[in-house]
């Protein structure tokens, strides 16, 4: 892993270089500016694990700056230390609230202060990369493990192929139900650990909900053979999203509906002013409401039937709360014997922008 | 290893296309030993000659010098040196490769590769990649 940067700005070459005495020891990247501009250049450049930055400087001040700083991807949730000589106006920290972590040490700067704070939120900027180097390490670990799967799955078919009697076309197609289930609990696993700090880049782009709930549905119903998904669109369901990400959302709905109901699945979109419903449907046994208040977290599962042999991981609601919350939506689930289980999805039309 | 194996494949195209009625040929890439074979395993007991690769290079370097272009390509996303997408985006661009049919395998229920002929998901049943290599064939013919 690379050395965590920790960007300074300040107009007095004098003070760049006092703070730079202040880190030499430290192992990390200090990296110097000289104005509010160059402040936004290098940081639309790299991530910085802590930003300090002078309040006054001419041009544009310290305050100016951290408002400039928060539109940028790159440096929207970064911790900021402003370094100041003067007392604030409380007004001016009123202004920066809302624009993530701010903090400020005042001049002439114990050094001892600075250094422990910063030393500590370099400390957290590491630990939050190690983790999504970790996630990213299971994502790709869990893929990889499709492949073995794949191997158990055709060299069992070659094995039943040249056998013909019913045990074990029986025997085979039972490991087959298997590699299938472990199958999916693997996907789920990788989805899992890609949402897994809840920070879920969203590639938005034109869409339209209607006709990914058509795509869906015609996937599912191949993959669970013959099982019937009914579509409803009414209105507009035009909106920007990320079509990957709501494909995954919309198909462990139905998936769902179609393995823990009964009978047809519907499937509604609907234009509602600035954003769009979906909204999927099944009847059977409904979830019991502690169950149902429940349901979005990790590792829970709504209906659990005797001899369920398509049990996941559970992690499939999950991942659609956080689609869809990363979509800046709403996901709501209800369940009732007269009205079934409805799971109702609201998107705004426009995806807010994400960090990637 | 790569030449080898070229070497090999290309004294095999020959034979087969001595043979009348010659079996169609499958390039089978898949970076795993294991599935590759089990692949061409299966393939072969239902009639086809088999090219083994085992990255994105011995296919196109295969395709570079084999006098008949196979059947289809059952080709694997991500394998090292040349990956599947950069073999199918190079397949595509090249006029005498682009009417090749590709089934692309991959692990991720996402991916949706450009130009693939077909999307088979990691694990697979058997007869579905046979039901596409066979229309692939037919429509060869």
């Amino acid at each position: 892993m690379s050395r965590p940067a920790v960007l300074a700005v300040d107009d007095r070459a004098a003070n760049l270089l006092a703070l730079e005495a202040l880190f030499e020891r430290f192992d990390l990247d200090l990296v110097t500016g000289s104005s509010g501009r160059d402040a936004i250049r290098l940081a639309s450049e790299r991530p910085f694990a802590v930003m300090l930055i002078d309040v006054v400087m001419p041009d544009m001040d310290g305050f100016e700056t951290v408002r400039a700083l928060r539109a940028l991807p790159l440096a929207a949730q970064t911790p900021i230390i402003l370094l100041t000589a003067y007392e604030f106006d409380p007004r001016d920290i009123e202004s920066l609230q809302g624009t993530g972590l701010v903090d400020y040490v005042g001049k002439p700067i114990a050094a001892g202060l600075l250094r422990g704070k910063v030393e500590a939120l370099v400390s957290l900027y590491r630990r939050g990369e190690a983790l999504a180097a970790k996630d990213r390490d299971i994502a790709i670990l869990a893929h990889d493990l499709q492949t073995p799967l794949a191997s158990i799955s055709a060299g069992t078919e070659l094995l039943v192929r040249s056998a013909r009697d019913q045990h074990t076309q029986e025997i085979g197609q039972r490991v087959a139900q298997t590699v299938q289930r472990m199958s999916d609990m693997v996907s789920d696993l990788t989805d899992y650990a890609r949402v897994g700090r809840g920070a879920i880049p969203v590639k938005a782009r034109p869409l339209d909900l209607a006709t990914l709930a058509d795509e869906v549905a015609r996937d599912c119903h191949q993959l669970e053979g013959g099982a019937r998904v009914r579509l409803e669109a009414e209105g507009d369901a035009q909106g920007e999203w990320d079509p990957d990400r709501l494909y995954q959302a919309v198909s462990n709905l139905v998936v769902n509906a179609l393995r823990y109901g009964e009978g047809d699945v519907r499937v509604r979109t609907a234009g509602d002013g600035a954003s769009v419903l979906l909204s999927v449907q099944n009847f059977g046994t409904p979830i019991p409401a502690p169950r149902l208040s429940t349901i979005f977290e990790p590792f829970q599962r709504g209906t659990q039937r005797p001899n369920d042999d398509r049990r996941g991981l559970g992690l499939g609601l999950y991942i659609v709360r956080a689609i869809v919350s990363a979509h800046g939506g709403s996901v709501h689930a209800s369940s009732s014997q007269q009205s079934g289980t409805l799971f109702t999805l609201r998107l705004p039309r426009q995806a807010p922008a994400t960090p990637p | 290893l790569a030449r080898a194996e070229v070497d090999r494949t290309v004294s095999s195209v020959e034979t087969s296309r001595r043979v009348e009625n010659a079996a169609p040929t499958i390039v089978v890439a898949e970076d795993d030993d294991e599935l590759r074979e089990l692949i061409a395993d299966l393939l072969e007991d239902s009639g086809y000659d088999v090219i083994p690769a085992a990255n994105g290079k011995q296919v196109t370097d295969y395709l570079e010098v084999a006098e008949t272009l196979p059947a289809a390509i059952v080709l694997d996303l991500l394998m090292p040196l040349v990956s599947g997408w950069e073999v199918l985006r190079l397949i595509r661009s090249r006029p005498r490769w682009t009417d090749i049919p590709v089934v692309a395998v991959t692990g991720l229920s996402r991916d949706r590769p450009t130009g693939a002929t077909a999307v088979l998901k990691k694990p697979f049943p058997v007869h579905d990649l046979l039901a596409l290599l066979e229309q692939a064939a037919a429509h060869e013919r």
